[in-house]
């Protein structure tokens, strides 16, 4: 029930060793690498510390400012508290951390996992959006081979994000000039924005059919994303292969070891 | 709330994932979102707003403050089929985009925030509906109450999502009433704002209002021709714009969205 979406605007990217990277082998990585980390037991804090050491190294090759990282992991505030659940309401045996309170150990151990494997998740989605546009990164999906459709569509709503966004910002103006019920962050000034706002996205829809029909013509050829082989965003190389899957690599090293200690 | 990465163990994601790449394939099918081989601007649009709404938020008191997630609401206004496309797509960049919900939980977050209240939401203002009458003026609360009810659904998705697929070191009830208890809160919510958002619509443009449309029968194939309407093709674009074909073939419409 928070709002944080606007740490950086979709669109947008650092330019950073990353950048060079291809979208669709960030993306394998980014997967392979969470995959590694929720494999991991809770049991074992130290290989968690592993999986942080790769994740922060790689935000700082990748020049991602530490304000972001934080911004984002508002995010988790919902996961703090099924986690408290966790922790309160855990099976025995219990331990006592001040006076009186009790709280469930294998709960507490569960609790630690949770919010690690989270804030980790966090940390290395944010790196990657940070370095990709999001056309990029549905570029990267769809030489992954997510069905075209859904990869323009993602790519088209990224887009439209930034116009409405800027459509919410007049309604926001003109009912604040207006007057109005005097303050704009009321439940029903909101409401009737929301209102307004899905009027005219309705109508921002209806010009931009018309606009792609009149652009793309037949029923051939992509709605927004280059094709596959396009010169906007860089190839995969195997070397790159290579590079990316480092952290990854590092994640499972660390997971084995968890595992087979 | 959107199910982070590593809360839930690897079977369940992967079930989730399959789960919605059908879901999803057969909704937008169902609304014809493609059109010969070509995606339809509405959702787009959409999910934009769905997107940008959740940052328009409401104070709740003790710091904190709520906001609109919108399943029910896009359900009302566009249908369940276009609705659940639209929520995938929102999912999908809030995951990779700005880091909420877990990558490899786009699955399971789909199912929850998106199929569940979806069809929750087209259920009960189905069933609903006639019973008052088809006036238009009992509509919104009418949408409210479906949306919040849909809320409610989708905790309680989530809920089970955790017990199948979460730990065992808290017992099962505990679970579901945590979960359960906090989307009473959201499901409230949800129905406030979806009813003055529906009512307002209503006033303005009650046209696109697609679920209070008066033959509620005609309700998928009135999107289906909207959707071949708008994306009637013009003559072939020769101009600097036009782009050369794609080098991969088309992937079949039932994939993964991941």
């Amino acid at each position: 029930m928070s709002s944080a979406h606007g740490a950086q605007p979709a669109g947008e990217r650092l330019e950073s060793p990353l950048t060079r990277l291809a979208p669709e082998v960030k993306v394998v990585a980014l997967v392979a690498f969470l995959v590694a980390v929720a494999l991991t037991p809770p049991q074992r804090p130290w290989a968690f510390a592993a999986h942080a050491a790769v994740v922060l190294t790689v935000a700082v090759v990748a020049l991602v400012p530490l304000r972001t990282l934080a911004t984002r992991l508002v995010f988790e505030i919902p996961v703090l508290a099924l986690a408290a659940t966790y922790a309160a309401f855990g099976r025995a045996p219990r331990v006592e951390v001040l006076a009186g309170l009790t709280l469930s150990r294998p709960g507490l151990v569960v609790a630690f996992g949770v919010l690690a494997k989270a804030t980790i998740g966090v940390v290395a989605v944010s790196v990657v959006a940070a370095s990709t546009t999001a056309t990029e990164l549905v570029r990267g999906l769809a030489r992954l081979r997510v069905p075209t459709w859904f990869c323009d569509l993602v790519a088209l709503s990224a887009r439209q994000v930034e116009v409405l966004r800027a459509e919410a910002a007049r309604v926001r103006l003109a009912a604040e000039l207006r007057g109005g019920p005097g303050r704009i962050d009321t439940w029903r000034a909101v409401a009737r924005s929301l209102g307004t706002l899905f009027v005219q996205g309705a109508a921002r829809a209806e010009r931009l059919a018309t606009s792609v029909a009149v652009r793309s013509g037949g029923g051939d050829g992509p709605l927004v994303l280059a094709p596959a082989g396009g010169a906007a965003s860089p190839v995969a190389t195997s070397r790159q292969w290579a590079v990316a899957s480092v952290p990854a690599l590092l994640a499972a090293a660390a997971l084995l070891a968890g595992v087979l200690r | 709330m959107h199910i982070p990465d590593g809360y839930v163990d690897l079977p369940t994601s992967v079930a989730g994932g399959v789960l919605a790449a059908a879901g999803v394939g057969v909704a937008a099918r169902r609304a014809a979102i493609v059109v010969r081989e070509k995606v339809t601007t509405l959702p787009a649009v959409v999910a934009a707003y769905l997107l940008v709404g959740q940052l328009l938020v409401v104070p709740v008191g003790f710091g904190t403050s709520a906001h609109l997630i919108g399943t029910g609401l896009a359900t009302v206004l566009v249908g369940p089929a276009v609705a659940i496309v639209c929520v995938a797509t929102v999912v999908v960049l809030q995951a990779l985009v700005f880091a909420d919900g877990g990558v490899t939980a786009i699955g399971l977050n789909i199912v929850n925030d998106g199929l569940v209240p979806a069809l929750a939401t087209a259920a009960v203002v189905k069933l609903l509906w006639p019973l008052v009458g088809r006036r238009r003026d009992r509509f919104a609360p009418l949408a409210g109450l479906a949306s919040g009810l849909a809320a409610l659904a989708g905790g309680l998705a989530a809920a089970l999502v955790l017990v199948l697929g979460g730990t065992d070191v808290v017992s099962h009830r505990t679970v579901v009433a945590t979960l359960g208890g906090a989307h009473v809160v959201v499901a409230v919510i949800e129905a406030v704002l979806t009813t003055g958002i529906v009512a307002t619509v209503l006033r303005l443009r009650p046209d696109l209002v697609l679920l209070a449309r008066p033959a509620a029968t005609a309700i998928e194939a009135d999107t289906a021709a909207d959707a071949v309407a708008v994306a009637e093709p013009g003559p072939r674009g020769s101009g600097p714009t036009a782009e050369p074909e794609p080098i991969e073939p088309p992937a079949p419409v039932d994939r993964s969205p991941r």
